[in-house]
């Protein structure tokens, strides 16, 4: 019975955080004017199917206004357990849709859920820094997104987030084309993959100069 | 299957899958770090190897089990 009480509670819980994050959403268009463009219009239907989506990370907003825009996806974000454990913020991430990874251990859970969730027929988005840039200079890309392509074959999509989340300015992200890297080449994948993380670092590196050239 | 067998056949995973060279690949030197070098991306396609070798599962252990060879040996043995 004590269990039966506490799992009502528990999906009453649920369903406050949904409603709550619904109306942040609505909330969030208007504040943040999200534009988005596209390199290539073809990825418009990618991104109606399951896909691991990449993006340079400039904001802790980005975890959340990235799946509001593109909130008829499914999209499941990629956290670190620094954030995810925290005692309020475990509440929401575990009732949405975040991934825990825990960064500082041998953690391959994520890559195990993630691979369910596309299976599935969801999406996950990966800040593959694996951490902020304050200052928007992209660090070095971590290749576990690629090892995620490789378990399930769907396409890898970069976004380039503009970043800075000023009230009523446009908040652009540019969606990139699909990342051609052969992601099941021969060889140890931390070396192989690596070599195509580069160049999906590249191709965001592109994007963000490319949107700043065009204001 | 012994021990010894076991051991011949994760070295032989080891070597196809990750491209380490046999010559440095022995019982005791540790695979991740200052050893031979992998990372925990490394670890899924050995999980994956050993899961379709020896129909072990090593999804969610903890990295002990990953240490080096003997003790990727003596966890399958065990779970054999």
């Amino acid at each position: 019975m004590k269990k039966l009480l506490s799992e009502l509670a528990d999906r009453c819980l649920g369903a406050l955080i949904h409603a709550a994050y619904f109306i942040w959403t609505g909330i969030s268009h208007v504040l943040y004017l999200p534009k988005v463009t596209y390199e290539d219009e073809t990825v418009k239907d990618k991104l109606k199917g399951p896909c691991i989506l990449i993006a340079n990370h400039t904001s802790h907003s980005d975890g959340s206004f990235i799946p509001q825009v593109f909130w008829r996806k499914k999209i499941n974000v990629l956290v670190t357990t620094k954030w995810y454990d925290k005692k309020m913020l475990h509440i929401f991430f575990s009732h949405l849709r975040y991934i825990p990874i825990n960064l500082k251990e041998m953690d391959n859970s994520w890559i195990e859920k993630a691979v369910e969730l596309i299976r599935k027929g969801e999406s996950v988005l990966i800040f593959p820094e694996g951490k902020l840039s304050k200052d928007g200079t992209l660090g070095e890309f971590h290749p576990g997104f690629l090892m995620l392509a490789r378990l399930t074959d769907v396409p890898v999509i970069p976004l380039a987030v503009s970043g800075g989340y000023r009230k009523f300015h446009r908040q652009s992200i540019a969606v990139g084309s699909v990342n051609t890297f052969d992601v099941h080449a021969k060889g140890r994948p931390s070396v192989v993959l690596k070599e195509g993380a580069s160049s999906c670092r590249q191709q965001i590196e592109d994007m963000l100069q490319a949107t700043k050239s065009a204001g | 299957m012994n021990e010894q067998q076991i051991s011949e056949k994760i070295k032989e995973l080891l070597i196809e899958n990750l491209g380490i060279e046999a010559e440095v690949l022995t019982d005791e030197i540790p695979l991740f770090g200052d050893g031979i070098g992998l990372d925990s991306i490394d670890s899924l396609e050995m999980i994956a190897a050993i899961d379709k070798e020896f129909g072990v599962s090593m999804t969610g252990v903890g990295k002990e089990p990953f240490y080096n060879v003997a003790s990727l040996t003596k966890y399958v043995a065990e779970h054999l």
